[in-house]
């Protein structure tokens, strides 16, 4: 192994332990069985350990912070941005089609709306939500300035590009596991599948993140993305069915969140890869 | 651009430490007295509440001084003809400012939300060992200052977006009395409108304050949180054109500079 891929290795490792031992503890020692955050400090501080793991890897490896995607890249680029605001939605209106046709009991849109005090209400729910988003923006580059900030690129250093986003999606994954096993996200009925498919789930995800990072050679896109799906993603899944989301999410938590996150991101995964990957034609 | 940030960092840094230990302050103060150790003195939640509401609006205020003060550090005809001559000058100078008064928001907003987490934590373990009330567990004052803080931030960045170019355009002391002359005139305005218009849509004192409670719990309804909704997104392109303003009014604040 040669010296600089032993100093990559080295990094990758460093940064490794910076991101998951204060995550594992807190989430560990400041959540309940029920994934439920006990302490305060875990749930407002464990999305920023990522970024704090490439500061502090940057500064004992003495890399400095060249390459570190840090710039808006605004021009020419204005499409991935629009992208990184509108997908989440995108893929949370997907999933409610879906909840409505092979879930829903009653399948009327109208009780849905009425439900939800009319189309007014609902346009100024979303409209918080990505104000709300927006103002949290700090949270998601938090998370995305560790993984596709710098683990993916580093990984990308030492295997061929495919396999560098497949094991940074899974290493995502495997960070959310306190929680998951607990029953965040996919229930406490199946903890195991859970970690599964929410491995599963950051893969997908980690695509089409690193393609934004990279077309636009910055973090924002990526940030902007997680939050709005953090935020507007699942409030968006229960549009069609929220006369009776209460009683669709007890019978089928695991199965709700399988749709949402494991199946419709292909819609975008899918055109991620295409656009990553894709040989640009040859010129005659 | 870092080196512009690094610039504005290296230059008010005085003004940011400032800032910083008024809001340790005013958190201090105003939590101090929540943690008595006898329960008959201890003040009600309700009290505690509004007190955690009120740290998290004192510091958002500390931070817009601080945002405003900044103007005055590099007011200098050298610096601005500097700036003029530089190729891109102007964007890159203005747009350091820019990025610069909203990285103090969020820095803010983050500083707010650990404190306000660590003090709720705080609580929670002394009422469970009974060295505080036991109405002190997970204290919900926390939770109502981070949805008012969703509020006051994008306000902070309407107002600085209302602010800046003001200042850029007429120097920092003329700018404030430009700043404060519209502003009064939209206070006027409104004054108008309070006591001739039609303010059915606020409803009676008490029903306001039910509602604005009702708010903050996330119960709103129809208009209200499309007009809320609105301003919350709404701010980020008015602050970006705010910054095209500026930078179109530079040159021509930088001749009103007094030195």
């Amino acid at each position: 192994m040669s010296s600089e891929m032993g100093l990559t290795v080295r990094r990758v490792l460093i940064y490794l332990v910076l991101a998951f031992v204060p995550v594992y503890l807190l989430t560990i020692l400041g959540s309940d069985a029920h994934a439920e955050f006990k302490w305060q400090f875990a749930s407002v501080s464990v999305m920023w350990y990522p970024a704090i793991a490439n500061f502090l890897t940057r500064l004992l490896t003495k890399e400095g912070m060249q390459d570190s995607l840090l710039r808006l890249h605004c021009r020419g680029n204005l499409k991935y941005y629009l992208i990184a605001f509108t997908g989440p939605l995108l893929l949370g209106l997907l999933s409610g089609v879906i909840f409505f046709f092979l879930l829903a009991k009653k399948r009327d849109i109208a009780a849905s709306i009425e439900a939800q005090n009319g189309i007014v209400q609902i346009l100024g729910t979303m409209l918080m939500l990505y104000g709300t988003a927006m103002a949290q923006l700090f949270m998601g580059f938090g998370e995305e300035f560790g993984w596709r900030g710098y683990l993916t690129p580093k990984l990308e250093q030492l295997m061929p590009s495919p396999a560098a986003v497949i094991v940074s999606g899974i290493l995502w994954g495997l960070w959310h596991a306190p929680l998951i096993l607990r029953g965040y996200n996919f229930g406490e009925a199946h903890p195991y599948w859970g970690l599964v498919c929410m491995c599963l789930s950051c893969v997908m995800l980690s695509f089409i993140l690193t393609w934004m990072t990279k077309k636009t050679q910055s973090v924002f896109p990526a940030a902007i993305f997680h939050m709005v799906l953090d935020s507007v993603m699942t409030w968006a899944s229960l549009l069609p069915v929220y006369h009776e989301a209460e009683a669709i999410m007890e019978d089928h938590t695991f199965l709700m969140s399988c749709i949402l996150m494991c199946v419709t991101p292909w819609v975008l995964t899918i055109p991620a890869i295409v656009g990553l990957y894709r040989k640009p034609a040859e010129t005659a | 651009m870092y080196g512009l940030l690094y610039k504005e960092l290296v230059t008010n840094r005085k003004i940011l430490v400032v800032m910083l230990g008024m809001i340790l302050l005013i958190h201090a103060v105003v939590l101090t007295p929540a943690l008595s150790p006898e329960e008959e003195e201890a003040p009600g939640l309700f009290i505690v509440t509004a007190c955690i509401l009120a740290a998290s609006l004192a510091s958002f205020y500390a931070a817009g001084i601080a945002q405003l003060n900044i103007f005055g550090t590099d007011e200098r005809k050298k610096w601005g003809c500097y700036v003029i001559s530089a190729e891109d000058g102007i964007r890159k100078a203005v747009g350091a400012r820019y990025l610069f008064v909203l990285l103090i928001s969020v820095a803010v907003m983050v500083l707010c939300r650990l404190i306000g987490s660590l003090t709720t934590d705080l609580f929670t373990l002394l009422s469970e060992k009974g060295l505080a009330p036991e109405e002190y567990a997970q204290m919900p004052g926390f939770m109502y200052s981070v949805t008012l803080m969703y509020f006051l931030f994008p306000l902070q960045i309407l107002l600085r977006a209302i602010d800046m170019p003001f200042l850029y355009a007429f120097g920092h002391k003329a700018g404030d009395r430009m700043k404060g002359f519209f502003l009064l005139g939209i206070l006027f305005v409104v004054i108008v409108w309070l006591l001739f218009g039609n303010i059915s849509v606020l409803g009676t004192t008490d029903d306001f304050w039910e509602r604005f409670f009702a708010m903050l719990e996330g119960e709103e309804n129809d208009w209200v949180s499309v007009g809320i909704g609105c301003f919350m997104t709404a701010v980020y392109p008015l602050y970006y054109l705010s910054y095209r303003i500026s930078c179109k009014y530079y040159a021509k604040g930088v001749e009103q500079y007094e030195q």
